[in-house]
């Protein structure tokens, strides 16, 4: 017989902290760091038993609370004659999460909002479907990366035992990459890779490839969202 | 009053009260209000299904919310959900704008690279421009579609930040 825990889900690690803060009623602008802290941590230890990720941040934040739960063990050294009172070390973070609790209530009325409008209807309902995104750099940049990891991971490792030393050129690659192309003014840009296997080599065609496209002699384009991405020569 | 009624019924989208204008001529832009809200007046003593919505600029019919289920059944509801990282995220566009990626992220506290994205390819928000800073960050703005999918009249009718808090939403935070 099995036996399911379920653990709350939480957008980040102030979503967390809030909703720690609020379960023990505690005052949000007085907050008793070791409690909270012990917590925190008891809840990452939760999410490693269930093999869940633990993201970065949360544990950048654990160690952010271990630090402010020191400075205020720390006894407060006598300062000096007209030394302003030391900073209370959870300032800072209060009002991360005064802030990011502002936000979350904003989030919400929007969902109200979104909820309740879904319940009117018009002659012409408009859709909020996906839409081609143009010309964003980012998302552009992010596809190309998107599909050559991919290519690696699809690729079996090499397993030679003879250790090569490689030519790592990029302009090598770079030309091979034209000559490829030859006339063609466009190729797919997994036709660059051919038959090539070894994982090195695969990365400095991709580097050649960024170097043409960053002098502005290619260009990428994608056909849609998740459609086929094609070399360019930019005229 | 019946001319922007049907012009209202008509119009797929939210119809300004300059393009009522352009059609009307002779009417002024008061005017052309004071027939909206007239038109209103008479949905309502009728308790008419339909209502005269100010929405995004402009003006639109629809029905009231009370009628959903009705409606629902003949029409294929429109699921249309953000999620809570979206929503999240956008709420800070909104309120923010223009504002980055990086000022996103502090706010929440975690990375927003997927949520910033999914607005983006929905139309929600769109790139403003860059800031002028060191790396010449993308800054977002929302569009005329966020005013649409939530229903509403213009950025203004945000509620303030207090009466966000004064807001009681049944919900936990």
């Amino acid at each position: 017989m099995s036996y399911e825990v379920r653990l709350q889900h939480f957008e980040g690690p102030l979503d967390l902290l809030l909703h720690l803060i609020q379960k023990n009623e505690v005052d949000i602008y007085d907050i008793p760091i070791t409690e909270i802290t012990d917590q925190y941590l008891g809840h990452l230890l939760q999410m490693k038993q269930l093999n869940l990720e633990v993201a970065g941040e949360f544990l950048l934040m654990a160690a952010t609370l271990i630090y402010i739960k020191s400075k205020m063990l720390l006894p407060q050294l006598e300062s000096g004659e007209e030394e302003a009172p030391l900073e209370d070390p959870r300032l800072e973070l209060v009002e991360r999460l005064v802030q990011y609790k502002k936000y979350k209530q904003a989030a919400e009325m929007l969902e109200y909002h979104q909820d309740r409008f879904q319940q009117q209807f018009t002659s012409h309902p408009q859709v909020l479907a996906e839409e081609p995104s143009s010309l964003d750099p980012e998302v552009g940049l992010f596809q190309l990366l998107s599909a050559f990891y991919d290519l690696l991971r699809r690729t079996e490792a090499e397993s030679s035992l003879a250790i090569e030393r490689e030519e790592l050129d990029i302009h090598q690659s770079m030309v091979e990459i034209l000559d490829h192309m030859g006339q063609e003014r466009s190729v797919t840009l997994i036709s660059l890779w051919g038959e090539v296997r070894s994982r090195l080599r695969m990365i400095v065609i991709f580097l050649a490839l960024l170097e043409l496209v960053r002098q502005g002699i290619l260009k990428v384009r994608q056909d849609g969202h998740w459609g086929e991405i094609w070399i360019d020569r930019a005229e | 009053m019946s001319i922007i009624e049907g012009l209202l019924f008509v119009s797929p989208t939210p119809v300004s009260v300059e393009k009522l204008k352009a059609v009307l001529g002779s009417l002024t832009l008061s005017e052309i209000r004071d027939y909206l809200r007239r038109l209103q007046s008479v949905y309502e003593e009728r308790r008419s299904a339909l209502e005269v919505k100010e929405i995004a600029g402009g003006f639109q019919i629809y029905t009231r919310p009370e009628f959903a289920p009705w409606i629902g059944k003949l029409i294929e509801n429109r699921p249309a959900r953000l999620s809570c990282p979206a929503l999240e995220t956008l709420a800070i566009i909104a309120y923010k704008q223009p504002t980055s990626r990086a000022e996103i992220e502090s706010v929440r506290g975690v990375d927003s690279q997927k949520a910033i994205r999914t607005l983006l390819e929905r139309g929600l928000i769109r790139v403003l421009g860059r800031k002028d800073v060191a790396g010449r960050p993308l800054l977002y703005g929302t569009t005329k579609r966020f005013l649409e999918h939530f229903g509403l009249k213009d950025l203004s009718s945000l509620p303030s930040r207090t009466e966000l808090e004064e807001m009681d939403l049944g919900k936990e935070a």
